[in-house]
């Protein structure tokens, strides 16, 4: 495997990672109720801010990279 | 004493009389002052009785109204306005979030290169603002005081 498509790989699985926190996240707001603090929903939106971060971060390495 | 004129000793008469009349003013006054003191200390110094009457007033006055002075019935319906439009603001971002994930996915899923463009950089960025807010906006729950408890969803 290339490094290129070793990459392209990474990428792919981050992005895949994204959606399937943002759909959690959109299931676990769904469900909480208006006047309750919801544990799950602070733990995935933190969990898909990092992801996210992360993968800014890293496409902003390979770039740099480059 | 018979030698002094006539003169010299109306002098000392008048003299004494002046200091007589000078120390029976100056002895009602202090008399008067004192008689006066503690009529007037009533009006200015407060008794630690009537103190903590003022105390149980002020409570009396908070416990009838809600936060902030208002009314109780008000401040719930309040809460309950502001609750309402932060799920409905939580719901608004992460519809937006699946959507952005969605068409980022899909991109790549697409796309033959292991770089992100710049828009799909910008969609990242967008999602990591939107959760940021999702937790913040989860975080900021208002609970009305008549729950007497704060209400937390624990992991599911």
């Amino acid at each position: 495997m290339t490094p290129e498509e070793k990459r392209k790989l990474q990428v792919a699985q981050q992005c895949a990672g994204l959606l399937k926190l943002a759909t959690d996240l959109k299931a676990q707001v769904d469900k909480s109720r208006k006047d309750e603090l919801s544990v799950t929903v602070v733990r995935k939106a933190a969990e898909l801010e990092q992801m996210a971060h992360k993968v800014r971060n890293g496409a902003a390495l390979s770039t740099s990279n480059e | 004493m018979s030698d002094l004129n006539p003169t010299a000793a109306n002098i000392t008469a008048i003299s004494r009389q002046r200091f007589a009349s000078l120390l029976f003013l100056a002895l009602l006054l202090i008399v008067s002052v004192r008689a006066g003191l503690p009529q007037s200390s009533k009006g200015v110094v407060l008794s630690s009785q009537s103190v903590v009457s003022l105390q149980h007033q002020t409570f009396d006055n908070t416990a009838d109204t809600g936060i902030g002075g208002l009314d109780p019935v008000m401040a719930a319906r309040r809460m309950k306005m502001l609750n309402n439009e932060r799920h409905r603001a939580l719901i608004s971002d992460c519809d937006k979030l699946l959507k952005l994930a969605t068409e980022l996915n899909d991109e790549i899923a697409r796309s033959n290169s292991g770089a992100l463009t710049p828009e799909q950089l910008r969609k990242v960025a967008e999602i990591e603002k939107l959760a940021h807010g999702v937790r913040e906006k989860m975080t900021m729950t208002i609970v009305s005081p008549s729950a007497g408890y704060f209400p937390v969803a624990g992991p599911q």
